[in-house]
């Protein structure tokens, strides 16, 4: 399916036509104003100074306008600066979300095509565990999570790691990359499979050389799934990664805002930061990413 | 079909033959495929839940000591299940968690539907106004939650109050996180409301997390209003239906499926809600999902913090059986 790709519309009788047209632009205006209004004072809150951010009535536009609270993201490095923890938790977002991706995908991947071609008692359900466990709660394992790591495995120094945050976005999301990507495995014809083995080709390789090349929009639909997911979690730096070797940006613009002094303009600026990679990829990807959610549902 | 492993073995077949066939197959790397995903199920998911039952059951606290941890868990039987149960603040929190989900798919159905209407219309534009209005979805939900916090604001600066006190439609800022009574003029309805869950702060909260949600709501009930065909609307109109029958008997039952799935997976993360209501709220609003945080993390009571998530697992586990059953259905 392709959400954002143009379709031709019924027509409608002549006479109507001029009412209903005004009202679908108002009804644009105003899922507009709703859908920008708020994008654009966390844009200006980012440009203002201070003084900007606590004034009635608020300036709405960016006054006093300054580029100093993205400066502040990048300069004066030194430990315990804002820099430094933006900078921290912008490399442990980027080693995180990226390693989670990778994983998942070749990891659910290789799963998914074993659930989906191989004749194999107790498939579905094995299928259906995996997809019951991407929709358990995290905050339903934060807790286990927590005491494992700092009591049984204190042993493995996990704690405040990013290989913990990896093993455990991996787990959260392996679920939905397998029961997407069982779906993408198996609407691929057997038959092409085995014609590539009767040439000579084994199944590795036919899977490699073959079934892979067709099924690259789901495995971008499912990495770009997984990529948000993993940059959007907060819960887990929350509890296991409250220090720089593993916090994330969400847990850096949340520990910006319980400072002794709420600096809205700066908040503003590290949301929008940690917000570019995101946006950008719904606004590039989009349609990867809805085919790859209505993968379950319109497809079936 | 012909060249796939037959695992049904004969019915003689010993479980040391059925070993020996399944490991000497031409396909037992196949099965090698599944073993990372397998172990990464069941040591970080199964294990994990079942240890947070057995903490459950337990009077469980831990020491941490230079990073390293020492558990107590003394046996108590369903203590802490019972003790919660008999607690008005989780049947409070309950019902907020309720609150929370009822009134978010309410407007999820009604405006989201309306959305993807709008969206399939044809006007100027429409292309870079489907990618607009997907944009508040990828926000970062802390980051919303800033951005909410910022307009909700309780002084005049918040960006709510400071237009409703230039437009004179309030004369003093309203402090919309506070979780205060609604309507404290009618009793009986602020009584209802807030038995209900239903406060200033926690409406609040669901208009914030619905910026961010009604785009994918609306953008995949999108994706199954496109699966309709035209003719199906010519021909309605040829017999002369209405708009609203047109939408009613066509639309609707068309879109059921997709809307379902949406609808179910929703529900799952609204359950889940943790991060826009604790960075907003901490514990002012003490859902379930904050309130099993709480128990846990601030009072150190590991044994009731791993009842409530084991409950919410509980809930999670049964809507999720409806999901699964429901996407089996479409499929075999």
């Amino acid at each position: 399916m392709d959400a954002m790709a143009a379709q031709p519309h019924q027509a409608r009788p002549r006479r109507t036509i001029k009412w209903s047209r005004v009202g679908v632009y108002a009804l644009v205006l105003l899922v507009l104003t709703w859908t920008l209004a708020p994008l654009y004072f966390l844009v200006i809150t980012s440009l203002k100074q201070y003084v900007g951010t606590i004034a009635y009535p608020l300036p709405w536009l960016p006054t006093p306008f300054t580029w100093n609270n993205y400066a502040i993201m990048f300069t004066n490095y030194s430990p315990d600066s804002i820099s430094y923890r933006f900078l921290h938790a912008l490399r442990n977002s980027v080693i995180a979300s990226t390693a989670t991706t990778v994983l998942n995908l070749v990891f659910g991947s290789a799963a998914a095509y074993v659930l989906a071609r191989a004749r194999m008692r107790g498939k579905n359900a094995i299928t259906m565990i995996f997809l019951a466990s991407n929709l358990l709660p995290t905050v339903a394992l934060i807790i286990p999570f927590y005491v494992l790591t700092v009591t049984y495995l204190s042993g493995l120094h996990l704690y405040d790691t990013n290989t913990l945050m990896v093993i455990l976005y991996t787990s959260f999301s392996l679920g939905l990359v397998i029961w997407i990507m069982r779906g993408y495995f198996g609407s691929i014809p057997i038959e092409l499979e085995e014609a590539a083995r009767v040439d000579g080709a084994s199944r590795l390789v036919s899977l490699i050389r073959i079934i892979l090349p067709l099924t690259v929009p789901g495995l971008l639909a499912t990495g770009l799934l997984t990529f948000l997911m993993s940059w959007d979690n907060f819960i887990l730096p929350l509890v296991l990664g409250p220090d720089s070797s593993a916090y994330n940006l969400p847990f850096f613009i949340y520990s910006l805002s319980g400072q002794y002094l709420h600096l809205n303009n700066e908040i503003a600026a590290g949301g929008v930061l940690s917000a570019i990679p995101p946006v950008l990829i719904v606004l590039f990807f989009g349609k990867y990413i809805v085919s790859g959610l209505t993968a379950g549902s319109v497809k079936g | 079909m012909t060249s796939m492993p037959v695992e049904s073995p004969p019915k003689r077949a010993t479980l040391r033959h059925r070993l020996f066939r399944t490991l000497s197959g031409e396909y037992f790397w196949l099965y090698l495929l599944l073993l990372p995903s397998l172990l990464i199920l069941v040591a970080v998911i199964l294990i994990p839940m079942l240890f947070a039952f057995q903490m459950s059951l337990g009077n469980t606290s831990i020491v941490v000591l230079g990073g390293r941890g020492t558990i107590s868990n003394q046996w108590v039987g369903l203590q802490n299940y019972l003790s919660l149960l008999q607690n008005p603040i989780f049947w409070q929190a309950l019902r907020e968690t309720l609150y929370f989900w009822v009134v978010s798919i309410f407007i999820e159905v009604t405006v989201g539907i309306g959305m993807a209407v709008l969206m399939n219309q044809s006007f100027f534009g429409r292309r870079i106004f489907r990618v607009i209005v997907f944009i508040p979805w990828a926000i970062p939900t802390v980051v919303n939650a800033m951005l909410w916090g910022m307009i909700f604001d309780g002084d005049n600066f918040g960006a709510l109050n400071d237009l409703l006190l230039q437009w004179h439609v309030i004369q003093s800022p309203i402090v919309w996180l506070n979780p205060s009574a609604l309507f404290p003029q009618i009793p009986w309805l602020s009584n209802a409301l807030s038995y209900l869950g239903s406060n200033l702060a926690m409406n609040s909260i669901i208009v914030g997390d619905e910026w961010k949600t009604l785009p994918i709501v609306a953008i995949l009930v999108l994706a199954g209003l496109q699966t309709i065909p035209h003719e199906y609307y010519e021909a309605a109109r040829v017999e002369g239906a209405s708009a609203w029958r047109q939408f009613r008997q066509i639309t609707l039952p068309l879109i059921a499926p997709v809307l379902t799935v949406v609808l179910i997976l929703r529900t799952m993360q609204l359950m889940r809600a943790f991060t826009l209501i604790f960075t907003l709220e901490q514990f002012g609003l003490p859902v379930l999902s904050i309130q099993a945080y709480q128990q846990a993390f601030s009072f150190g009571s590991f044994g009731m913090g791993s009842a409530v998530s084991f409950l919410i697992g509980l809930i999670a586990l049964v809507i999720a059986y409806f999901y699964i059953k429901r996407l089996y259905r479409e499929e075999l």
